[in-house]
């Protein structure tokens, strides 16, 4: 079924809307949790309380990519889940990628914090443009799908280290771009 | 700023990334681009030996047939004793690719006779009880977990029939009972704790496998008598056992192949045969017949004598579709002629 005709199912509150989507998207939805959380079963019931926010969503809501919007949605109630299981040292690829971010960071105590989030992921926006499309492939499936390093391995047909390598350069990209636009920059 | 909110606000990039990469497959790798001729040779190896193992390989494999209902009359797990005809503790080796056939290595006989390397057949299905006084429940029919190495308790009924050209001895589990001998408490039936079914026995920590094995055994021996296994043929390797006893002794010429079954319970060829000397039987000279042998034993072009019954044809019991051993050792060699016509002449 098409998601045109998925979102009518919504509109129409027909609960076949969720079947459809679930039918349709239930894959990547569960891998994405799954790998934000490490937990299928946490990860299936962040999926489904997806499922339940985007039926209490649309309508009024008309998305015009409903798997971005989805996964959107997933990724969201994933890492919430996953920031309060952190707290329990159960985190899975969240905390290995905060970790990660946190490196481009050198003291986040003090770093500046006035940017607002929508201007941030404009600035990411830009990074990623000027990226090579391999290299934006891996920073978004690391950081926005959070797959681990094997994973992305396979995918890109690249060696392990050799992802690490580029994601380190990205960082530094990140953060070079990032602090040239006064974003954010490191306390002497 | 803390990386917490980076990570929200990667969260927000652009919906054409996420569009682009939602869905990621993995890359093909081609990492031999100057040999790809050995590379082939290679992969064609590796495809032929995972073919030739593939049924005994990893737990992965899911069944691939469609599963039928069954209506079922419930036993406890008495009762279901009652109807075994061995009762052996077994360790797991490995499985067909449907899940149906499993193979076991006995490490004792509890009950019965059964020993060696033995195969254990598992219905598979949804199946309901039609009698049964607890709340009715439906399970799945043979969705049991052994797994490589793992010993276990097996109740084990002997179809009445089972064909000569099975490369080991054919059981079928009774009632789905499911007892692994190092974890005695998770023991289950029907799909369900055991417990619910056994009204004798307690499954708790202080069971062992030796009383458990001294209470399932008296089941069966108090059993009311029943028929015993039919053999479909003759337990021997004494030609005259076998020549005594097969109804139809022929030469034969070995013509096409016509068919092989290589699977993990049976290796057969089936090659067009033509009758050059009747021996025993009715079969007349010069007759061809499709004949059942075991796997890779005869050549086209050669001769031998055969010890064989016939399978006629259901709609037209006058037409033999095919000729099968009697016995695992019905094949003789051409210069046995003369010990085998003295044998038949003999009994006459």
């Amino acid at each position: 079924m098409d998601d045109e005709r998925i979102i009518e199912l919504f509109n129409e509150r027909s609960e076949q809307a969720i079947d459809e989507l679930s039918r349709k998207y239930g894959a990547i939805c569960i891998k994405t949790a799954e790998n934000i959380i490490g937990n299928t079963r946490d990860a299936e019931e962040c999926v489904n309380d997806a499922y339940l926010a985007v039926w209490n969503k649309i309508p009024p809501e008309s998305p015009s990519s409903l798997v971005t919007y989805l996964c959107r949605i997933v990724r969201n109630i994933s890492i919430s889940r996953c920031r309060y299981n952190s707290s329990r040292g159960h985190g899975g690829q969240y905390d290995l990628c905060i970790e990660e971010l946190e490196a481009c960071i050198p003291d986040p105590s003090n770093a500046y914090d006035g940017t607002g989030e929508k201007e941030l992921s404009e600035h990411i926006n830009d990074v990623l443009a000027s990226l090579s499309e391999t290299n934006r492939r891996i920073f978004i499936r690391r950081f926005w799908f959070l797959d681990p390093y094997d994973k992305l391995a396979k995918s890109t047909g690249l060696s392990e280290n050799a992802i690490r390598t580029r994601i380190s350069r990205m960082r530094d990209q990140l953060k070079d771009l990032l602090t040239e636009r006064g974003v954010y920059y490191e306390r002497k | 700023m803390n990386a917490n909110k980076l990570m929200d606000a990667i969260g927000g990039i652009d919906e054409k990334y996420i569009m682009q990469y939602a869905d990621e497959k993995p890359r093909k790798i081609r990492r031999f681009k100057r040999f790809p001729i050995p590379l082939a040779a290679c992969l064609a190896i590796l495809l032929c030996a995972s073919l030739c193992l593939g049924s005994w390989a990893s737990n992965n494999i899911k069944p691939n047939r469609g599963m039928s209902s069954y209506l079922m009359i419930y036993f406890d797990f008495e009762r279901a004793l009652q109807s075994c005809s061995d009762i052996v503790t077994a360790k797991y080796v490995g499985y067909n690719d449907d899940l149906t056939m499993h193979i076991f290595d006995v490490t004792s006989t509890v009950y019965g006779s059964a020993d060696g390397q033995i195969m254990v057949y598992l219905e598979r299905g949804y199946c309901r009880f039609k009698d049964y006084e607890g709340d009715n429940f439906t399970y799945t029919l043979g969705d049991l977990k052994y797994e490589v190495g793992g010993e276990y308790l097996l109740p084990l009924y002997k179809p009445s029939s089972f064909g000569v050209y099975r490369k080991f001895e054919n059981y079928t589990l009774v009632r789905d009972i499911f007892i692994n001998v190092n974890d005695l408490t998770a023991s289950t039936m029907y799909g369900r704790p055991i417990a619910e079914h056994a009204k004798g026995i307690v499954f708790d920590e202080n069971l062992t496998v030796e009383a458990l094995s001294d209470y399932v055994k008296v089941f069966p021996a108090e059993a009311p008598p029943r028929d015993n296994p039919t053999a479909e043929y003759i337990h021997s390797d004494d030609m005259k056992d076998i020549v005594s006893g097969s109804p139809i002794i022929v030469k034969v010429k070995v013509g096409e192949l016509l068919d092989t079954i290589d699977e993990v319970h049976a290796y057969c060829d089936f090659y067009s045969c033509t009758v050059t000397e009747s021996i025993k039987g009715d079969l007349k000279v010069g007759g061809e017949y499709k004949v059942e042998f075991f796997g890779g034993t005869v050549k086209k072009g050669k001769e031998y004598i055969v010890a064989v019954k016939k399978r006629c044809m259901r709609d037209d019991p006058s037409v033999v579709a095919l000729l099968y051993f009697t016995s695992k050792n019905s094949l003789f060699k051409v210069k046995d002629h003369d010990k085998i016509v003295e044998i038949v002449n003999s009994a006459e």
